[in-house]
């Protein structure tokens, strides 16, 4: 490779920085320069932003304090009236000793934190005056005192405070290796005095575990509560920045608005208070992985989410190696700490051996509770730090907690925004969560087994994925990015969004190829889930054909069906079958040899058959599926890959209307086109069995539809594996039968694999996660153990509740389930209730004559008036 | 015992204010052998300073690198009591020392381990351990030698920049070229710089 001529490189660099940047790549081209020296300047041009941002400082600011004179202070020296013992650490602020009383006033050991010179001795002072007597207020068994502040001879401000010989409470947990419940205990002590000292009005802002030390006899103590207020006012009053400044806050444990310099309230300790008891719980911090790069652990707590403490404890106990590699890290951030008494002390807790709690003691209450603390804004954190005890009291009572997950319609939008690659998994996830699977939509189907295919494919796809966005990256100099990370980023989604913005530019002039490209990238939209672009996407397709061709248009009527299937994934279910009417409506009479309009007529058949089904209108369910069917048994190849999934909805629509014979028929010869298509033991499959299986439930053969759910399970753990919501769904039925008869030990078995799963799959909870729930709450009510059954139902109840209007088969099980365990507890009253409101759901969604409305029924009339 | 230090080379600047003056002046008449002479002079006058602006008690005051090269100029200028017309090559030298200056420091608290250093030098980056920032000083220090070999005259916009805290118009009038020029010579050589230092 030749010597690129770097002075070369350097003129033309100059030269290139003082055009406007739409010219220079015109000059670039024009300048006549080897493919080296171009390729050399393209490079150094993309940190142009980054550049910019950096040295910002000079390097007499960047060094200051290493500038200073030594000060280091001889051991046995008098500082007024302290003699130095043994330096206990030093810190951004100053070095702080183990001094001992001369005077003869007290026999006391004291902690002297000797600062730095630019704190201004006089304001220090007169800061402390004003601090004193609220300071002094501060007794509290878990706080240590603040006694004095004084300088030295040589001017150096100093202050002392009580002296506490322990550990850093995070290290002395693991050295006692103290468990949950222990570890628990004492941080509700560490939130008492916390809370002790806020209702004195002073807050700490800078919590960490260096700050809390526990003595031998167990007991938390807290350091330099005031501290940081006597010192970062004085500096807060000329209106630099605090943080760069002093160095005072440790940003692992900062506040999001601590970092953003906005005003610091005593929610700021109670975040970090969640921090500490993150590392308390996992053994890492939220963004333990991110502390290297200041940049970037600003970001994060600014912006991000932190995982859950949960997945951070799994991952960081299964990969000891990685909890090593942490070490130096914490390193750092107990040198920039304000005041720690004790030396570093990193190493002892990256020991090898798995942390003492265990990280599925922390899923759900546990999680709530630390990430409810670590909100970033502060209003939505505990109010107080004694409601975060309490709360964590309350977990360790067994009682319900104060913290719940964040709203549904949030999260699911995070999940989406999380994991919009993972196409037929996001597709489902509203699916799942608004409706539960009754029936299928052939388009979701259809979308996750292309993903199921990309997933095989993934190298593949990859790199197509890759070449699309690096065409589209290299025409936007926008994305010249020289952080990897962004990069990647880039590639996929901000591509499709380029490519979007580029075909409303370019095409304005050939709306046909425009709407047909919007069409396509509002299929790739709705793949990556994201439904509202999607859906703008194939609006903007449809009013194009219907500009040039009229209203009634072929091709603007088959986009309709895709916009129904994208309404009906955003959960709006009369929009979409209002696309799908009139789809079917101008379709119907069209069909014949086109196999679009063929594929387009039979999907919104059986998307509006889907709408149906959620009404309860199971006999037009049936209908519209069975018309779909008569189309699709025309096509060929690939294509009828359609039919079992109708023939299934069919299936439901029959099992619904309590027309078992027809049903079972129905979806015997489902599994009979897929056996002759290459074997059913995949999960089309499974879901014609999961039928066949209520079929068999609701003719009371348990050991039949035992059979026949366990048969459909082990195919969908084959063909998509625990964590898929089709398999939670069949295993939720099998479950059912398990607990009817009275199996405990196989449902509690498969229940706790169904609730891990599931609470994996949909973090915050969905249908089926509520289906699940429910389900162990028959499991606790039938062996008696009624309160705890009551709470399952009943919180099972509030998720169906929260998330759907309309009657619901699901809530009609649940509120059945909860009748029945209040009947046995004798609470007749409110047991009538619940059993009277299942009754009438069963009745809206299911009719009169359905075999569980006349059971729920006979129960009711059972129930009578028992008083 | 740090006040009789800087009571001794006070004393020592005052002993050789007439060599200063001597110097000074046959700078001043075009010899340019005489800036080497002049250095160790300059270096003791900007550690003096330097130890002076840390100890001072000012209300929330930064040090400033331009304070103190202005500083260590207004005090060699009272000693020599000549009329200085090289000011900004004053600068010049003042910066290349302070590099000196901070780069000895550095050097003795780093904990010279090597490697994987990424640094920015913006002013979030105070909140580093001392530690690093003396790492980060140490390796800004060689990747501007070699800056210095593709670009003399990047390499002290740099230092006179960063090192010694001067004005684009200071700058300018030290290296003898327009302001512009030295706004797209920094431009240039911050790029540069950022690849370096984060390779």
């Amino acid at each position: 490779m030749p010597e690129i001529d770097h002075n070369r490189v350097n003129e033309i660099l100059e030269e290139v920085l003082e055009l406007d940047p739409s010219e220079r790549r015109a000059f670039l081209s024009s300048a006549g320069l080897s493919s080296e020296v171009r390729r050399e300047v393209e490079q150094l041009l993309t940190f142009e932003e980054e550049a910019a941002a950096s040295f910002n400082l000079n390097a007499v600011e960047f060094s200051h304090d290493f500038l200073e004179p030594d000060s280091a202070v001889p051991i046995g020296q008098l500082i007024d009236v302290f003699k130095i013992k043994s330096e206990l650490g030093s810190g951004g602020m100053g070095a702080v000793f183990l001094a001992e009383r001369t005077d003869g006033e007290l026999e006391q050991e004291v902690a002297l934190k000797l600062l730095k010179r630019e704190h201004n001795t006089a304001a220090l002072r007169a800061r402390f005056r004003k601090e004193r007597e609220i300071l002094a207020s501060l007794e509290h068994p878990s706080i240590a005192r603040l006694l004095n502040a004084g300088t030295t001879e040589d001017g150096i401000p100093f202050l002392t405070m009580e002296y506490v010989d322990g550990l850093p409470i995070d290290e002395y947990c693991d050295r006692h290796s103290l468990g949950l419940k222990e570890r628990l205990e004492m941080f509700i002590r560490v939130c008492e005095a916390v809370g002790f000292a806020h209702r004195n009005l002073v807050v700490h802002r800078d919590l960490k575990p260096s700050n809390i030390l526990v003595d031998k006899n167990g007991v938390p103590k807290l350091l330099d509560f005031g501290i940081s207020k006597i010192l970062t006012d004085e500096i807060g009053e000329t209106g630099t920045a605090t943080i760069t400044k002093l160095g005072v806050m440790t940003p692992s444990y900062a506040s999001p608005e601590q970092l953003k310099k906005k005003s610091v309230t005593t929610a700021a300790d109670i975040y970090s208070l969640g921090v500490i008891l993150y590392e308390l719980m996992s053994g890492v911090r939220p963004f333990e992985s991110k502390e290297d790069d200041l940049k970037a652990i600003y970001d994060a707590v600014v912006d991000e989410e932190p995982p859950m403490p949960s997945e951070a404890a799994r991952t960081s106990n299964s990969d000891t190696v990685s909890r090593h590699t942490f070490a130096p890290a914490r390193d750092r951030t107990q040198t920039l700490s304000a005041g720690d008494q004790t030396a570093s002390s990193a190493s002892t807790r990256t020991s090898p051996e798995a942390h003492p709690v265990r990280w599925q003691q922390l899923k759900g209450d546990l999680d709530n509770i630390i990430l409810k603390a670590l909100k970033k804004e502060p209003e939505r954190r505990y109010a107080t730090a004694e409601r975060l005890a309490d709360d964590i009291d309350r977990f360790l009572r067994g009682l319900p907690v104060l913290a719940r997950p964040d709203t549904l319609m949030y999260r699911t939008g995070k999940f989406l925004r999380r994991n919009s690659l993972a196409a037929g998994a996001a597709l489902l996830v509203l699916l799942a969560v608004f409706v539960g699977l009754g029936a299928t939509l052939w388009q979701a189907r259809q979308t996750e087994i292309e993903a199921e295919r990309a997933r095989a494919e993934a190298a593949k796809t990859k790199e197509a994925l890759n070449f699309v966005g690096n065409i589209l990256n290299f025409a936007n100099p926008f994305w010249s990015s020289s952080n990897p990370e962004r990069k990647r980023q880039a590639t996929v989604a901000e591509a499709m969004d380029l490519a979007a913005r580029n075909a409303e530019k370019d095409l304005a002039d050939e709306p046909e190829v425009q709407a047909e490209i919007f069409f396509i990238l509002g299929k790739a939209f709705m793949g990556k889930g994201d439904s509202k672009t999607s859906e703008k996407l194939i609006r903007k397709a449809i009013e194009n054909y219907e500009r040039i061709r009229g209203p009634e248009n072929l091709r603007s009527m088959q986009f309709r069906g895709q916009l129904g299937n994208q309404l009906y994934l955003q959960a709006r279910f009369d929009e979409a079958g209002e696309e799908y009417r009139k789809t079917v409506e101008f379709l119907r009479p069209r069909r014949g040899n086109d196999k679009e309009t063929n594929s387009v007529l039979a999907g919104a058949l059986s998307g509006l058959g889907n709408i149906r089904l959620l009404k309860g209108d199971f006999r037009q369910t049936a209908e519209l599926n069975e018309e779909a069917l008569e189309i699709a048994s025309g096509f060929e190849g690939d294509a009828r890959r359609m039919i079992p999934v109708l023939l299934g909805n069919l299936g439901t629509a029959l099992v619904s209307l309590g027309e078992l014979q027809e049903a079972e028929s129905v979806l015997d010869k489902g599994l009979a086109e897929l056996r002759s298509r290459g074997g059913a033991a995949n999960l089309d499959g499974a879901n014609l069995l999961r039928e066949l299986g209520e079929v068999s439930l609701l003719r009371g053969d348990l050991n039949k539809a035992e059979q026949r759910f366990s048969e459909a399970y082990e195919m969908a753990l084959k063909s998509v594996g625990e964590k898929n919501i089709y398999t939670l769904e069949i295993a939720n039925r099998l479950v059912r039968i398990y607990v009817a008869q009275r199996n405990f030990s196989k449902a509690d078995e498969l229940l706790s694999k169904t609730e891990s799963s599931g609470r994996e799959l949909h973090p915050y909870g969905s249908v089926i996660t509520a289906v699940t729930q429910s389900l162990r709450g028959e499991y606790f009510t039938r062996q008696g153990m009624l309160e705890k059954g009551e709470a399952e139902h009943r919180s099972a109840l509030e998720f169906f509740n929260a998330n759907s209007k309309d009657p619901n088969a699901n809530a009609a099980a649940a509120k059945h389930r909860l009748g029945m365990n209040l009947a046995a507890q004798k609470r007749f009253e409110e047991a009538r209730e619940f059993m009277r409101s299942a009754y009438e759901a069963l009745l809206k969604t299911r009719g009169a004559s359905h075999p569980e409305t006349v059971r729920v029924k006979k129960e009711l009339e059972q129930l009578g008036d028992k008083q | 015992m740090r006040r009789s230090k800087s009571a001794r080379s006070t004393k020592m600047i005052e002993q050789s204010s007439s060599e200063i003056t001597q110097i000074l002046q046959e700078w001043n008449e075009g010899d340019e052998d005489a800036k080497e002479r002049l250095m160790p002079f300059v270096y003791d006058e900007l550690k003096r300073q330097a130890r002076l602006l840390m100890s001072r008690e000012r209300k929330g005051h930064t040090l400033q690198p331009t304070a103190l090269v202005h500083e260590a100029f207004i005090q060699i200028s009272k000693q020599s009591g000549i009329d200085w017309k090289n000011r900004s090559h004053f600068y010049g030298i003042a910066s290349h020392l302070m590099r000196q200056i901070l780069v000895q420091h550095a050097r003795s608290r780093s904990t010279a381990k090597r490697g994987n250093n990424q640094i920015h030098f913006s002013i979030d980056e105070v909140q580093l351990p001392v530690e690093q920032r003396a790492e980060s000083i140490l390796i800004l220090d060689e990747v501007l030698t070699r800056l210095a070999g593709i670009s003399e005259e990047q390499s002290k916009i740099v230092e006179m920049r960063f090192f010694g805290g001067l004005s684009n118009e200071e700058m300018a009038e030290a290296l003898d070229i327009s302001v512009r020029s030295v706004i797209r010579k920094w431009g240039a050589a911050r790029l540069w710089l950022y690849r370096e230092l984060n390779k």
